[in-house]
């Protein structure tokens, strides 16, 4: 009976002991939360004419100024914010994850076809990611928006929707990571 | 000569005389000091019994040293030494109550009846379900359902309340987890349990001034008084999750009062099976313990409890979205998305739960002053959520809580002929910790909590028929946290609480609230008994419950549910007005017809309920945001059973509940409503052959059709155009009807083997209170089959 007392009051105060370290003053940030994605859109007949869209929070900072009958090449940082307060490249992760990620396009009021880029990241079933991506534009309305879609551990994927000269992409099931909205004009 | 002799005569009998003396007595029961008739007083040679009054006397009786012997049925046998050398008045209390229960009393002894509304399984009929879990088990009582998240996970709900309204007591102890969480069971093992009962309704002060939808109380089966050893083993085989279980407990005991007992289970399912096909990653996995060792005399005794249970339940990947444009598709589909490919493989998104009670227990016994007990429990329970994460956090849980919680009590009974008076004094201390391990958000912050409570119940027997109950109790909750706002957040309550105020760094500000809240909760009821075991049972009470942490600081994405939750700093408590009414009866039907309406009301001041405030732009999407706020509400409702004897083996049993909620501010109904429900079944019993029994049983839910519109809008882009769309999150989906089975027969003289179908017809519906009901329909056909070894 002493010995049970002796190891119940130890135990006691080990919780104690546990109970008390804290970290309060440490604010925790979602390190697998895509905080901010840079779009990056280069005229591909003309190098200098580059476009950088910062999207924050579920807000570009610009609108994508894009000109019938030029072809883009499109590019997508997904960031996160690291304990410090800067943002760093997460497109690693998402490499490395590859067979759990896809991305999608979609555009309403425009006329925009896409091929994922011949550098784009293949999965292991050929399919490819959508980080790179070459935009052909035919037509922009003052209503032209995109919408690109990150989508994490998808039932199947489809990079050949709705064919294969416009590959906008589509999934079954899983989850959006981030999804962002940018107006052309 | 003749008067010589009447002269020694009358010497001598005044002599004799001088030496003998009368002893007299009551005898009366030492626990509530009533008197005992017809109790036998032997006094050396001569032998009497006691009267009505407990009274007894012995005349003449000669000088000497006397054995004193008193018997009475149920009751120890009373002796002393008895010196007699003048008149002697003796007053003698017996322990009456000699096969005292171990078992918790909820109000008191039955004597004085109970005036809160309850039922009860028994160890035999929990033997019978040994697979369920605690929600799904007492669902199948009138005005109890559960609130589901897939099946697995399942959280009692009574007359339409859950989480923190309905409290869960392990042997007196009051069960401390996260039970704010709707996506959270009780970590409960039922099976290490004798007994389960539930009381519909606040007015169990002993154990809460906070339970206002109601008690589920699970107790220790008695342990008997003599020199035995007994147990049994319990095998289950599950069709649906191609699983099983196993259920093993022993227990000793010796006619000195010492018991000890230990039972341990175990439960693993693959992938539920609906309809046609499995949904992936819905399995579990369960494992329990349980022991217990004490003495436990009529005058004093103790007991040292430890309950452990750990849990992983896998939660269906078509449910986990990111976003209201994942919900709308899911919804809209048409399709349940990822099926069949039937794996035992628990993968995240993923539950991993534990829970470990440890529990003391002594009480002791007094005389004139009653008895009085004291009880202090440590209970540990953490609570893991894996979200699917990238390969870098891959195996780190997205939500790691750990709740630590000391409780302390001292409770004590006095306990008169007439009378009960129960009173108590609580104290409690609980630590929250969110692991920072997670690399994620806090949904719930750090914080500690203080707890105190008093509390006082007094039970009166006016006469035979009616018998009548008061009860009052104060509750205090402090809580002590550390909570980061967004600084949009934090600008609602800076005004109000200037002096939460820590720091801030950028659009993050460090707040420490404190906040404490002060509850006065009463009851008083009445049980009135008619002829022929007839009785009406009224019960007024008024309950007030704190907020608890979810409704304070919550913060973050449900994602089975696509959107944001926020707590709200400024709630207060939460008062309801309650009174729950019961009418039991007996006909001469056929062999007897007993049925039971119980039809209660129910009034809220400041009632906790989430309503969508707004939305919320993220790099996921739009979410919609639902804010805790306070409404007026009220719930009215009825539940009734009957059962119809036809005659000793084939009985009839019926059940009804129906239920209206209502937001009296807003005027619209109250979320989450249960259905009103019907239950037919027949049941044959045959006794006196090997006990068989079955039952044919048919559930009828109908659909429910009082529900507030939380519908949102979202745009999408259709055949390249932007369009709006309606995401109806609110409909409620149809009504259905299902038929079970159960049977069983005892094989051989110890063992006994049982078997139960559920949805025979393997009918495909879903179920209102199940949050996951728009990503798949509800579990097929279950085929439990069962061996139960006693020894």
């Amino acid at each position: 009976m002493k010995k049970l007392i002796q190891i119940t009051g130890i135990f006691l105060l080990s919780l104690f002991v546990i109970s008390c370290n804290r970290e309060h003053d440490h604010d925790d940030h979602d390190h697998d939360q895509i905080e901010r994605v840079i779009v990056t859109v280069t005229n591909k007949a003309n190098s200098n004419d580059v476009q950088t869209v910062n999207y924050v929070g579920g807000v570009a900072d610009r609108n994508l100024a894009l000109v019938a009958g030029r072809n883009y090449a499109v590019s997508l940082d997904f960031q996160k914010k690291t304990s410090g307060g800067s943002y760093v490249s997460m497109n690693s992760e998402i490499i490395t994850d590859k067979e759990e990620h896809f991305i999608t396009y979609e555009f309403a009021d425009a006329g925009i076809t896409i091929l994922r880029a011949n550098d784009d990241t293949a999965r292991a079933d050929g399919k490819k990611i959508g980080l790179k991506t070459d935009w052909a534009v035919s037509s922009v309305t003052s209503t032209s928006l995109v919408r690109i879609k990150l989508i994490h551990a998808a039932g199947s994927v489809d990079d050949q929707f709705p064919t294969a000269n416009n590959q906008l992409g589509k999934t079954v099931g899983g989850e959006t990571d981030a999804s962002l909205n940018i107006n052309i004009r | 000569m003749n008067k010589t002799f009447l002269w020694v005569m009358l010497f001598l009998s005044v002599i004799l005389n001088a030496q003998s003396f009368v002893v007299k007595g009551k005898v009366s029961d030492f626990h509530n000091k009533t008197p005992l008739s017809n109790a036998k007083v032997i006094l050396g040679s001569y032998k009497t019994f006691t009267d009505n009054t407990g009274n007894f006397i012995f005349n003449n009786i000669p000088k000497g040293n006397y054995s004193l012997l008193v018997t009475h049925e149920s009751c120890d046998d009373y002796s002393q030494q008895v010196f007699v050398d003048k008149n002697i008045s003796l007053a003698i209390e017996v322990e009456h109550h000699a096969q005292e229960l171990q078992t918790v009393k909820l109000n008191n002894t039955s004597k004085k009846g109970l005036v809160a509304v309850q039922e009860s399984f028994n160890k035999d009929e929990l033997d019978k379900k040994t697979t369920e879990n605690l929600g799904n088990l007492i669902s199948s009582m009138a005005g109890v359902s559960s609130l589901k998240t897939g099946n697995n996970i399942a959280k009692p709900v009574i007359h339409g309340l859950y989480g923190s309204r309905v409290v869960i007591m392990l042997d007196g102890s009051r069960l401390t987890e996260q039970e704010w969480g709707v996506e959270h069971s009780p970590s409960v093992d039922p099976q290490a349990f004798g007994k389960v009962s539930v009381i519909k309704g606040a007015g169990a002060l002993k154990y809460s001034g906070d339970a206002i939808g109601g008690i589920v109380s699970l107790e220790q089966a008695p342990f008997p008084k003599k020199d035995t050893l007994f147990g049994n083993i319990i095998l289950s085989g599950i069709s649906n999750g191609r699983g099983g279980s196993a259920v093993a407990q022993i227990t000793k005991t010796w006619q000195n009062e010492w018991f000890v007992k230990a039972q341990g289970s175990y439960k693993k399912l693959g992938d539920l099976s609906i309809p046609n096909t499995t949904l992936q990653n819905t399995g579990a996995e369960e494992n329990g313990i349980n022991f217990v060792f004490g003495k436990r005399k009529f005058m004093n005794g103790f007991s040292v409890s430890y309950n452990g249970i750990q849990q992983e339940f896998g939660i269906f990947k078509g449910s986990h979205l990111g976003g209201p444009e994942d919900f709308y598709q899911a919804v809209n589909s048409g399709n349940t998305l990822f099926t069949g490919n039937f794996s035992y493989a628990i993968e995240a998104p993923r539950q991993k739960v534990q829970h470990h009670t440890l529990k003391l227990d002594a009480y002791k016994r007094y005389a004139d002053w009653g008895k009085f007990n004291l009880q202090y429990a440590l209970q540990f329970n953490e609570r893991q959520e894996y979200d699917i994460r990238r390969a870098l956090s891959g195996n780190l849980p997205s939500l790691d809580l750990r709740l630590f919680t000391h409780s302390l009590k001292l409770e004590h009974l006095l306990e008169r002929e007439n009378w009960n008076w129960e009173s108590g004094i609580t104290a409690g201390f609980q630590d929250n910790y969110s692991n920072p391990i997670i690399m994620s958000r806090r949904l719930i912050p750090d914080y500690y909590r203080y707890d105190g409570a008093v509390y006082s119940v007094f039970q009166y027997q006016w006469s035979p028929k009616f018998s009548m109950e008061a009860g009052v109790r104060y509750d205090y909750n402090f809580y002590d946290a550390y909570k980061y706002y967004d600084q949009d957040d934090w600008d609602l309550y800076k005004n109000t609480y200037p002096k939460f105020f820590i720091s801030s760094d950028g659009n993050r500000v460090l707040t420490r609230p404190r906040i404490g809240f002060g509850n006065f909760s009463s009851n008083v009821g009445f049980v009135y008994r008619f002829e022929n075991e007839n009785l009406i049972k009224v019960n007024f009470s008024r309950a007030s419950r704190s907020p608890n942490a979810a409704e304070l600081f919550a913060e973050g994405l449900h994602h089975s549910a696509a959107l944001i939750e926020k707590g709200n700093l400024l709630l207060k408590q939460e008062i309801a007005h309650q009174v729950h009414v019961s009418f039991q009866g007996n006909m001469p039907v056929l062999e007897g017809l007993k049925f039971e309406i119980n039809p209660y009301l129910m009034a809220f001041d400041n009632f906790i309920n989430q309503i969508p405030t707004g939305v919320e732009s993220s790099i996921r999407g739009v979410f919609p945001v639902w804010d805790y706020t306070q409404v007026q509400a009220r719930l009215l409702g009825v539940d009734a059973s009957s059962e119809l004897k036809f005659n000793n083996s084939i009985a009839w049993k019926s059940q009804f509940s129906i239920l209206r909620g209502d937001d009296l501010t807003h005027h619209e109904p109250l979320i989450l409503m249960a259905p009103a429900q019907l239950r037919n079944g027949v049941e044959f019993q045959f006794k006196h052959w090997k006990n068989a029994y079955l039952k044919l049983e048919n559930q009828t839910v109908f659909r429910q059709n009082r529900y507030p519109v939380r519908n949102f809008s979202i745009d999408l882009i259709e055949n390249g155009t932007l369009v709006s769309r309606n995401v109806d999150y609110s409909t409620p989906p149809a009504g259905y009807s299902l038929f079970h089975l159960y049977a069983g027969i005892d094989l051989f003289k110890k063992l006994q083997i049982n078997v139960s179908v559920q949805n025979i017809f393997n009918r495909e519906y879903r179920e209102y209170l199940n949050r996951l009901r728009f990503f798949s329909p509800e579990m097929g056909r279950n085929i439990v089959l069962s061996f139960n070894y006693k020894f």
